[in-house]
């Protein structure tokens, strides 16, 4: 007989609302409460620099999580996720631009767009899936930059478009950085948490349940061509309110910035993460960015190294680090980042004993 | 026969008055349950001249078939005698090339698969198909998706109706896995569970349904003889407690013969036999079927 340990000695539930619990101690809750404050108190300690990384680590955990969403969750394959940031930063700066709305208005809006164009790109996964739908994902990536490319009236071509953070509200100016990184937090936290709803609850069931059966959830009621279609609408939706927020960052969008490889490293990091948590999303998003910090950082050794051809290799380092950490992860840990954790949490619950 | 059941049922409310209660409340208070009176002389599926090929192999030809309420139905048969194939197609997840399914005389041959799920149809499958990555309790609340009376934004945000929804539903689940004593491994990822168990599981997911009818496609296979006594016990529990009509596919013949009210014989895509056991077991066709020409005397 399997014991699960999934909770710490001691602690019973007394009723269903204690066993939905999201943190069942009290300890865990007021952990959680702790870390996130401190990530608020950073704010007015660390410096511009690191407050810019901090908000890249937000904006990609919110869209990661989407991609778990459709990928973790659902079990559908998309590459052409940063496409979908995409177009989230392109209806932010398309609604500001043209039709003059205010930051606050343009971002459930530039959830929403990607939403209704995710799950449009998400039909194909009613019939096929597996290779054939990743493949028919990559479709979403290719028409969404050819469209940014060429309509131009809308979306200025290449040159790229401007965005606007907010103005000030309530007396904090959200064009000091710090403010801003508390904004986008503040998004973070909120989206995140409703994901972890939504995976306990009826459609976050589904969603596995399609992932895990498909024929079965069929049979059992589940209703597979709406499933898959919301999923993708829902990850979609997590990847332009990403796009939006870390594009306010920049205050500047260009089409060149969503390429086909950062899809697809968006899915090798959420494998680093772990399939099907959103613990592992966050994970592979903040490993993914530091590798990006990393790769920055090493560049002047390798100038000193290489001379002339630092250029180079600083370009070739990070995809190659990239790739390691993947087929790394994959070999010793094909459950990612969040499976380790478990094994650690449950050891420590154990303690003395090995099981 | 009608006064025999209703003493039975009684007697069962009597004693198993922790498992399923909450479960039967929540049929009736959107259906009643069948009335004695209706025990095998209504009909709530007919199968009428089912035809169904995969390339030149007639897997069914013109198989008719009806369950009754308040009935516990044993199809019966060799291997690839169309037995699994007579379920897909009932449960719409294959298609018949001729003939149709009726569901209360409704006819629903040509409905999606979750569609004749949400009417009350439900199943079980003969290599165990759970969602791999829930736990069993979880399993068990997905089984009663359709029942689940908010939508996903409600659970995204979480609003006290949707919590108090999800309370309310995991406490039926809770009934559940009580009935079907698996207590301790209510939080276990199915993954982790023996054979045994996962059959189990897949019983109370489909008893979540709310099954008007439920189809059991060898729920006792690959089982010893403690597990099989377990599940017969479940099913002629479910049969008798929420009077649900049970098609049920298996091979072990004793537990046919003690269970079932009636047993069909499928052979080679083709219905030879239809008939209480006694019958059954001195029909000549079957007896060649099972035992060969040597079976004939």
């Amino acid at each position: 007989m399997t014991i699960n340990v999934d909770r710490p000695c001691g602690t019973f539930d007394s009723n269903y609302y204690q066993a939905m619990e999201i943190f069942r101690t009290p300890l865990r809750k007021f952990l959680m409460i702790a870390f996130i404050v401190l990530l608020y108190a950073i704010a007015f300690i660390l410096d511009d620099y690191i407050i810019s990384i901090l908000i890249v680590f937000c904006a990609f955990s919110i869209g990661m999580t989407g991609l778990q969403i459709i990928t973790g969750y659902a079990g559908q394959i998309s590459l052409g996720h940063a496409a979908f940031m995409g177009v989230g930063m392109y209806t932010m700066a398309v609604f500001q631009e043209h039709l003059g709305f205010n930051f606050w208005f343009a971002l459930p809006l530039a959830g929403l767009v990607p939403m209704i164009i995710g799950m449009l790109f998400g039909v194909p996964a009613v019939r096929i899936k597996g290779l054939y739908l990743a493949f028919a994902s990559l479709a979403a990536h290719f028409v969404i930059v050819y469209a940014i490319n060429n309509w131009r009236s809308v979306t200025n071509g290449t040159d790229g478009m401007y965005l606007h953070r907010p103005g000030v509200l309530l007396g904090i100016d959200f064009m000091i950085d710090k403010y801003y990184y508390i904004l986008v937090l503040t998004v973070t936290v909120i989206m995140i948490y409703f994901a972890k709803n939504l995976s306990r609850t009826r459609l976050g069931r589904a969603f596995v349940a399609v992932r895990d059966n498909d024929i079965a959830a069929e049979v059992m009621g589940i209703n597979i061509a709406h499933t898959k279609v919301l999923a993708f609408g829902i990850g979609c939706f997590y990847a332009g309110i990403a796009g939006a927020v870390g594009g306010g960052y920049y205050e500047y969008v260009n089409v060149e910035w969503f390429t086909l490889t950062d899809s697809i490293w968006y899915l090798g990091f959420l494998v680093v993460g772990g399939l099907g948590s959103i613990f592992g999303a966050i994970a592979g998003a903040v490993v993914w960015k530091s590798l990006d910090e990393l790769s920055t950082l090493v560049t002047p050794i390798t100038e000193a190294l290489l001379g002339g051809m630092a250029f180079y290799a600083s370009a070739a380092f990070s995809l190659v680090i990239y790739s390691l950490i993947v087929i790394v992860v994959l070999v010793l840990e094909p459950r990612g980042i969040n499976h380790r954790w478990q094994i650690i949490k449950r050891s420590y619950r154990l303690h003395p004993f090995p099981y | 026969m009608a006064v025999d059941t209703r003493d039975i049922v009684k007697k069962r409310e009597q004693r198993y008055s922790y498992g399923l209660t909450l479960l039967r409340d929540c049929i009736e208070e959107t259906r009643d349950l069948p009335n004695e009176e209706d025990f095998f002389k209504k009909n709530v599926l007919r199968v009428e001249d089912i035809t169904i090929s995969f390339g030149g192999l007639n897997a069914l030809s013109d198989v008719n078939l009806e369950l009754r309420e308040g009935e516990l139905l044993a199809i019966i048969g060799p291997n690839g005698a169309g037995k699994t194939t007579l379920l897909n197609v009932i449960s719409g997840f294959y298609k018949a090339q001729k003939g149709d399914v009726y569901f209360q005389d409704t006819k629903i041959t040509n409905y999606s698969s979750h569609k004749i799920a949400e009417m009350g149809i439900c199943r079980t499958f003969q290599n165990i198909a759970l969602y791999t990555g829930l736990s069993v309790i979880d399993n068990i609340i997905a089984g009663r998706h359709p029942h689940i009376k908010y939508n996903f934004l409600n659970g995204m945000l979480y609003f006290p109706w949707a919590r108090r929804e999800e309370a309310r539903q995991r406490a039926i689940a809770e009934d559940i896995v009580d009935f079907l004593e698996m207590e301790q491994v209510r939080n276990t990822t199915v993954g982790m569970l023996s054979y045994g168990l996962r059959k189990r599981a897949e019983l109370g997911r489909a008893l979540a349904l709310e099954p008007r009818i439920l189809l059991l496609d060898e729920p006792m296979a690959g089982m010893n003889l403690d597990e099989k006594e377990d599940i017969a016990r479940f099913i002629v529990d479910i049969h008798e407690f929420l009077r649900i009509p049970i098609v049920m596919i298996e091979h072990d013949m004793g537990v046919v013969m003690d269970i079932a009210d009636r047993i069909a014989v499928l052979d080679f895509g083709l219905k030879i036999g239809d008939g209480t056991p006694e019958e059954i077991s001195k029909n000549q066709k079957v007896v060649s079927a099972y035992l060969g020409k040597a079976g004939e005397q």
